[in-house]
């Protein structure tokens, strides 16, 4: 799907499938770098089991035009702004990594239009390391690198992948090199700058489901489970030998998970 | 210390952790035509391409996925498609990006089976390609036309030996809006990373030195996932609806990706050219040793060169890294590890001395195939290129006299005695 927004243009994948009148509103949202590429064995495969998907690049990502937006709240205001061009009211949203502090933003702003959230390889907060930012304002090329090695866990570094001949490693770096020149150190600068998320996260009302990796070098376990505790509603479930990127490297369990809470 | 794995550790261990049900080291053979679904949601998501899986061997098969995981890993690419041989590599390629009424430019230094498919059996179906040498890249240029689709080429040309000035035809494509398709099966990833000079996408002939004991025959299309396939409108089999799975825009829904997931989706689908589960296995054993067999294969390569140019019977040795090669100097630059293990020479005598030294060597093996572990000797003309016109030899640099060798790991002086006995047959032949 491709409309215009603030003069630009903004892509979101549906899964393949036109919206259905009725049927629950399903947005996907990337990490810092990433775009909706990183959900390419969700969007599909919910967009065919009764959900309307919207898998948005945020400007100045992949298929989206425009700048990268500068912080988490600005992300935020960007998606209920699209929900208010496509007319959704209501939705469940998941965030992966920085996609899950664009999570909780929305819940602190608009509450009401949140159904359930579900937060993958994510944390309230997610402090980022001076010298990779100032990497990827210098050495861009190192900084993508350096991200997808630490991005992944270690059966995707030995190319093991639930896609046949697909390499994480390849289209991590790849999907990457499609965004806007700039945008990663606009995105971990976003990152880096959010505060206030376990404030947030102790107000949020709806159900949750945190789903976390063990072997996450991005957003290490621990600070996704204080997360978790802090959820009044939550689910979690920690995928042991996963790293960071978990729609591309544990999809069938994530795909799981996320097919029991949304039927809950 | 790179991000992630080196080649050598690569070439054993990409694409597979070991067995947790079993516990096998070592890649297990999947000899089965199909795989059992976990319910009805899941086969419909497998059809629907929702997520990744198996569902039946002509399109994907566990241990064919090892071998392309391998291969796309060793490349530096995103994705990896494994089919019968090289030839259905390129098909795959040509006809997943070119419809009736498009176009490729290619380099005529090519081997004849690929000369053959782009320029007798490719127009059939409406697809014509210009062919130019791969040194007038001026022509190269006024080659491309509005509906060109990519340039194809080989980095070391068979049996001609010429190396391509790869960096200027990428970018000569890139300025086109077109990707460049390399055939790389000669250089290996040991020797050369073609997506690392701005190529796009790589097709293989898994038979030579990537499985290099001669036992099953396969090839490879690896996708660089570095091509921008929505920069213009002349990709519409990535870029547009898609004629099933309810019109599936590959470049949209897979981005880098798109190219594979075309070929998975359509060229192993409707062509069926499968690679064998055993065959995989096979090519996989030999990946495993690629690196430390591509160390021997130049050093007994450059000893070779070194003992024919010294013989009185050889009258002209042709190989990238003598200095009267005319792309040495390209050689040096982008073949920093070795200008690969191929040599050409020509016997003193003509062709019933080169017939009567092919005839008379004892070690080295007459046949069809190139870098195979044990060394090969072949007269092109009469043989691998009998098939391709005097005129298309010539552009190829292929001669009458023209003795193709691919040095194998032998003991290098076991070869070279083996070499010397057959020259010497040669001269009495002729005498």
């Amino acid at each position: 799907m491709r409309f215009q927004l603030n003069g630009h243009e903004v892509y979101a994948s549906t899964g393949g499938r036109d919206y259905v009148d009725g049927q629950p509103y399903l947005i996907f949202m990337h990490g810092a770098g990433s775009s909706h590429l990183v959900w390419a064995q969700q969007s599909r495969s919910f967009a065919y089991a009764g959900y309307n998907v919207l898998s948005v690049d945020f400007p100045g990502h992949d298929l989206s035009g425009g700048e990268a937006l500068p912080n988490v709240e600005a992300q935020a205001n960007w998606m209920l702004q699209v929900m208010d061009e496509l007319v959704i009211e209501k939705a469940i949203f998941v965030g992966h990594s920085q996609g899950g502090l664009v999570n909780l933003a929305i819940a602190d702003k608009a509450p009401e239009r949140v159904e359930k959230l579900v937060f993958v390889a994510t944390a309230a907060s997610i402090p980022v390391n001076d010298m990779l930012i100032s990497m990827s304002e210098t050495k861009q090329d190192r900084a993508k690198s350096l991200m997808t090695a630490w991005g992944l866990g270690p059966d995707a570094h030995h190319f093991e992948n639930s896609v046949p001949g697909f390499s994480n490693i390849g289209n991590g770096l790849r999907t990457m090199d499609l965004n806007a020149d700039g945008s990663l150190t606009v995105d971990l600068k976003a990152c880096a700058g959010f505060e206030g998320g376990m404030d947030i996260a102790a107000k949020v009302q709806c159900p949750t489901m945190c789903v976390l990796a063990g072997k996450d070098k991005m957003t290490p376990l621990k600070f996704g489970k204080k997360l978790a505790e802090v959820l009044c509603n939550n689910t979690l479930y920690v995928l042991t030998n996963s790293g960071h990127t978990i729609p591309v490297e544990a999809p069938h369990e994530l795909n799981q998970y996320l097919r029991d809470f949304l039927a809950a | 210390m790179s991000d992630f794995y080196d080649l050598e550790t690569m070439a054993l261990h990409a694409g597979h952790v070991p067995d947790k049900k079993g516990g096998s080291r070592a890649v297990p053979i999947h000899q089965t035509t199909s795989y059992m679904f976990e319910d009805s949601r899941h086969a419909a998501a497998l059809y629907n391409m929702e997520e990744g899986g198996h569902l039946y061997t002509r399109i994907s098969n566990p241990t064919v996925a090892v071998l392309e995981q391998r291969v796309a890993a060793m490349e530096g690419g995103v994705a990896c498609t494994a089919c019968a041989s090289g030839m259905a590599a390129l098909h795959l390629v040509a006809t997943m990006l070119a419809s009736a009424g498009d176009h490729i430019v290619s380099t005529a230094q090519l081997y004849g089976a690929n000369i053959n498919l782009l320029k007798n059996t490719m127009p059939r179906f409406g697809v014509e390609t210009s062919f130019v040498h791969g040194r007038d890249l001026d022509a190269m240029e006024a080659a491309i036309q509005e509906n060109t689709k990519f340039i194809f080429c080989e980095l070391i040309g068979n049996p001609g030996l010429d190396v391509l000035d790869v960096d200027r035809v990428v970018e000569i494509a890139n300025k086109a809006g077109i990707p460049v398709v390399m055939d790389a099966t000669f250089c290996t990833p040991y020797l050369f990373k073609p997506f690392y000079h701005g190529v796009s996408v790589i097709v293989h002939s898994l038979t030579k030195w990537m499985g290099g004991h001669g036992v099953a025959i396969g090839g490879a299309v690896v996708d660089g996932g570095n091509f921008n396939w929505g920069q213009n409108d002349k990709f519409p089999t990535l870029t547009s609806a898609h004629y099933a799975l309810d019109g599936i825009n590959f470049w949209e829904e897979y981005g880098p990706a798109a190219l594979t997931m075309r070929v998975r989706a359509e060229g192993m689908y409707n062509f069926g050219p499968a690679l064998s589960p055993t065959n995989a296995f096979h090519l996989l054993q030999g990946i495993e040793t690629l690196p430390m067999r591509m160390e021997r294969h130049i050093s007994n390569a450059r000893a070779m060169v070194e003992f024919l140019k010294n013989h009185e019977m050889v009258s002209w040795v042709k190989h990238p890294e003598l200095e009267d090669h005319p792309d040495h100097e390209i050689a040096k630059r982008i073949l920093p590890k070795g200008a690969g293990s191929m040599i050409g020479f020509g016997v003193k005598g003509g062709r019933a001395a080169g017939s009567a030294f092919i005839e008379s060597v004892e070690l080295a093996s007459h046949l069809a195939n190139v870098g195979d572990a044990k060394t090969l000797v072949i007269h092109p003309a009469s043989t691998t290129h009998s098939h391709i016109s005097a005129e298309d030899m010539k552009a190829g640099g292929l001669s009458e006299d023209m003795i193709r060798l691919s040095v194998g790991l032998e003991s290098i002086e076991d070869l070279k005695a083996d070499f010397n006995q057959a020259l010497k047959a040669a001269e009495r032949a002729v005498r």
